[in-house]
C-alpha cells in the first residue's frame, strides 16, 4: 500500500490494529518508506524490512548466517539513518540478507544488534530495484499516542 | 511551507525572498511545468538552499526540476570560496553521476540485423546487475588510489581506449585535488567490488541514431549526422560515490551544528569551503568524480569492444570517438564573472549539466567555435537530444542547464499505468529493444514517467540556456 507524503499523520494500522508496520510513501524520483512500531527497536526493524522490500519485496530469509553491530549516531533519528546505510554496505559488500534481528542496545547515541540472516541469492530473491543510500531528508521520528513513527526517504 | 512564485517572462519564475532566505530562487520552466511543481516539494527545496551562508545569485532550478532529497533536482547554486559552504547533499550519492555519447561510422540500416546481437552483447559485456563485474578488472588498493586521483586517465593507461578520449571530457576527465586517504576504507571497499559497472534505476548503456538535426554548423564540429549511430552511456561512482556522500554528510551534520549553520532539512548539511570538513568533503569528493570518470571510459572501451566483435570491424572503420562527457551530479571550484567583477565560486549542480559558451578555454579546440556540448537524455521511449553552451547560461546560471526529462510520476504510479501492459513488447513493437536486470525497473522506467525531454530542452534554449544541436532515438537500451 502507498500513501501520499504528509509528514505527521498517522497510518491508519497504527491508531487500529498493528502495533507495527511499515509501507512505502509516493516521491516523485524516488521512495519513501513510513515505519512504526510500540518501542523504538519495532521502528528500527520494520524500516530494516521495509528498506529491503523496496529492494527485493518480500523476503523470509533464513537463519544461518550471523552477524553483530555496534553503531554510533547522534540522536535517533540519525541513527536510524545510519543503521540503513550500514544494512545497505554489508547486503551490498558481504551479500548479508537478514533474518532475524535482535537489540541488544537501542539508545539514542548508540545501538548494539545481532543479526541472523542469509548469504543473498539472486535466484531466491531477484532484485526489484538498487537503493543507493537512506537519506536525512525531512527525517523526523515522532510519538503519536506513545508509539514510534518515522519517515525516511531513499535514493534510487 | 506555500512557497510563493511570482512569473517574471514566459520562462523565468521568481521566488522571492522570505524568512532566512538569503537570496531569492530563480526557476526556469513554463507555465504548465510552475503548475505541476506546485504539486510537490521541489520549489520549497529550491528556497531552503537559499538559506545557505554564502550563497551567490539566486538558487536556481533547470526546467528538468523536481522533488529530490535535499537539493532539488535540476537544482543549481553557487557559493563564494572565502565565505560560502560547500554541501554533500547538494551534489548527491552518485557523486559524478553524467553522461557520454560516442558517435560511429555506421548508419541504422547497417546495424539493423545485428541491433538484437549488439544488444546481448552489449548486455553480457558490460556489468549491470547486482554484485557483477567484470572477472577481468580485479583492482588492488593502490591501483584504486590510481584511479581516485587519475580518473579517465588511469583507464587510458591501461589500455581502455585512447589519449583522444581525454580531451571530450569535462575537466579532461579528472578533477584536481582528490585525495584517496579522504576516502573511507568502505568506500575504497565498495569501489573496488563495482568499477567498472553500469549500476541500475536510470542508469543506462543505449544504441542510438541521430533522427534529426537542429544547427547544422554545431552538428558538423561534433561529427553528428542524420542517419548516424551513437551510443549513450548514463552511469556515475556507484557504491564508492554513495559511501563518500554518506560519510562526509555524517561529518557535515556535526559540522554544521559546530559552525552554527541553521539547516531547513538536514540533509543540506554543509560547512565552510575553507573549513576542514569542507577540505575534506571536497578532496573525496573529487576522487569519487574521478571514479566515475574512470567507470565510463571502461564501459566506453567494452562498447567499442562488442561492436567490433559483433560487427566484425576494426576501430578505424566503426570511428567510435567520445564526442563529448558531462557531469551531473558534482560540486567545481570555478570562476564567474557576478555582478562585474570575477568570482571564485563553489558551483553545485544536483541534475545539472555544465553548459560553457563559445570560446571558453575549457571546452575542447575542436568545438571553440560552438559552445561545450550537452547531452541531455530522454526516456527509454521517446528521444535523447544533444545541445551546446551559450553566452546566456555562462550569464545566468553560471555556466549551467537541464540533465534531462526529470519525473513526471512516482515509481508507483508508473507501475501502476503499466499493470497488465508488458512495457517490453511495447516498445519492440516501436523498434527500440530492452535488456534489463531489475524486474520493477523497466515499469518504473517507461517514458510515460517521465517529462517529454523536448519541452524541457526547448524551455532551456528560450531562455537562453543552450542550443539545440540533435535529436538522438534509442534503438536497444541496457538497463540495470
Amino acid at each position: 500500500m502507498v500513501r501520499q507524503a504528509e509528514g505527521g499523520t498517522l497510518p491508519d494500522q497504527l491508531s487500529e490494529t498493528a502495533a507495527c508496520g511499515h509501507e512505502l510513501v509516493e516521491h516523485t524520483a524516488d521512495i519513501g518508506i513510513r515505519c512504526w512500531g510500540s518501542s523504538v527497536e519495532e521502528l528500527f526493524v520494520e524500516a530494516a524490512r521495509a528498506l529491503f522490500e523496496v529492494m527485493l519485496g518480500p523476503t523470509v530469509a533464513t537463519r544461518d548466517e550471523a552477524l553483530c553491530l555496534e553503531l554510533h549516531g547522534y540522536g535517533f533519528e540519525e541513527l536510524l539513518v545510519a543503521w540503513l546505510n550500514e544494512l545497505l554496505y554489508r547486503f551490498e559488500i558481504e551479500n548479508f540478507l537478514p533474518g532475524e534481528i535482535v537489540f541488544e542496545q537501542l539508545e539514542a547515541q548508540r545501538l548494539r544488534v545481532r543479526l541472523k540472516g542469509e548469504r543473498y541469492d539472486q535466484q531466491r530473491w531477484p532484485i526489484e530495484r538498487q537503493v543507493k543510500a537512506a537519506t536525512y531528508h525531512l527525517l523526523r521520528i515522532e510519538r503519536p499516542a506513545g508509539s514510534w513513527l518515522a519517515t525516511i526517504y531513499l535514493d534510487l | 511551507m506555500n512557497v510563493k512564485v511570482q512569473q517574471i517572462d514566459q520562462y523565468r519564475w521568481r521566488i522571492p525572498r522570505e524568512g532566512a532566505m538569503r537570496s531569492e530562487g530563480l526557476v526556469f520552466a513554463n507555465g504548465e511545468m510552475i503548475e505541476r511543481l506546485r504539486q510537490e516539494k521541489a520549489l520549497e527545496q529550491v528556497a531552503n538552499v537559499a538559506t545557505l551562508p554564502g550563497i551567490v545569485g539566486p538558487s536556481m532550478a533547470m526546467p528538468d526540476i523536481h522533488w529530490g532529497y535535499g537539493f532539488p533536482i535540476g537544482g543549481v547554486a553557487a557559493f563564494d570560496v572565502e565565505h560560502g559552504v560547500v554541501s554533500p547533499g547538494g551534489v548527491g550519492y552518485d557523486i559524478n553521476c553524467g553522461v557520454r555519447l560516442l558517435r560511429s561510422a555506421l548508419s541504422r540500416e547497417e546495424i539493423a540485423p545485428q541491433l538484437a546481437e549488439l544488444a546481448d552483447t552489449l548486455y553480457r559485456n558490460v556489468p549491470a546487475g547486482v554484485g557483477s563485474q567484470r572477472r577481468d578488472l580485479r583492482l588492488n588498493l593502490r591501483e584504486e588510489k590510481q584511479v581516485l586521483r587519475r580518473g579517465a586517465a588511469w583507464a587510458v593507461e591501461a589500455g581502455f581506449g585512447s589519449a583522444e578520449d581525454l580531451e571530450h571530457i569535462e575537466a579532461g576527465g579528472v578533477l584536481p585535488g582528490a585525495d584517496p586517504e579522504r576516502i573511507s576504507d568502505r568506500a575504497l571497499e565498495r569501489g573496488r567490488a563495482q568499477l567498472g559497472t553500469l549500476g541500475s534505476g536510470n542508469h543506462f548503456l543505449e544504441i542510438q541514431h541521430v533522427d534529426r538535426i537542429f544547427a547544422t554548423d554545431a552538428a558538423e564540429a561534433l561529427g553528428l549526422y542524420e542517419g548516424q549511430i551513437t551510443v549513450s552511456i548514463h552511469t556515475g561512482s556507484r557504491g564508492l560515490g554513495y559511501q563518500v556522500c554518506d560519510d562526509h554528510i555524517k561529518t557535515m551534520l556535526q559540522a554544521s551544528r559546530k559552525y552554527g549553520i541553521t539547516l531547513p532539512d538536514r540533509q543540506l548539511c554543509c560547512a565552510p569551503v575553507q573549513s576542514s570538513e569542507g577540505q575534506a568533503y571536497l578532496a573525496a569528493m573529487a576522487g569519487a568524480a574521478n571514479f566515475a570518470f574512470a567507470n565510463r571510459q571502461l564501459i566506453t572501451a567494452w562498447v567499442r569492444e562488442s561492436f567490433e566483435r559483433v560487427l566484425g570491424k576494426g576501430p578505424a572503420e566503426l570511428r567510435m570517438g567520445l564526442i563529448y562527457d558531462v557531469c551531473h551530479n558534482i560540486a567545481k571550484l570555478e570562476t564567474h564573472q557576478f555582478a562585474g567583477r570575477s568570482r571564485q565560486l563553489c558551483v553545485h549542480r544536483k541534475g545539472a549539466t555544465r553548459a560553457y559558451p563559445p570560446g571558453h578555454p575549457e571546452t575542447p579546440a575542436a568545438y571553440r567555435q560552438i559552445g561545450q556540448p550537452v547531452l541531455i537524455p530522454g526516456d527509454m521511449g521517446r528521444y535523447s537530444f544533444v545541445l551546446v553552451g551559450t553566452p546566456g547560461a555562462m550569464e545566468e546560471t553560471f555556466g549551467s542547464t537541464c540533465h534531462g526529462a526529470g519525473r513526471l510520476l512516482s515509481r508507483h504510479a508508473a507501475k501502476k499505468l503499466v499493470r497488465g501492459r508488458n512495457p517490453i513488447a511495447e516498445l519492440a513493437r516501436e523498434g527500440i529493444l530492452v535488456r534489463a536486470t531489475g524486474r520493477a525497473t523497466v515499469a518504473e522506467e517507461i517514458p510515460e514517467a517521465y517529462k517529454d525531454v523536448a519541452e524541457v530542452v526547448e524551455v532551456v534554449e528560450r531562455a537562453g540556456l543552450g542550443r539545440i544541436v540533435a535529436r538522438l532515438r534509442p534503438l536497444a537500451v541496457i538497463k540495470g
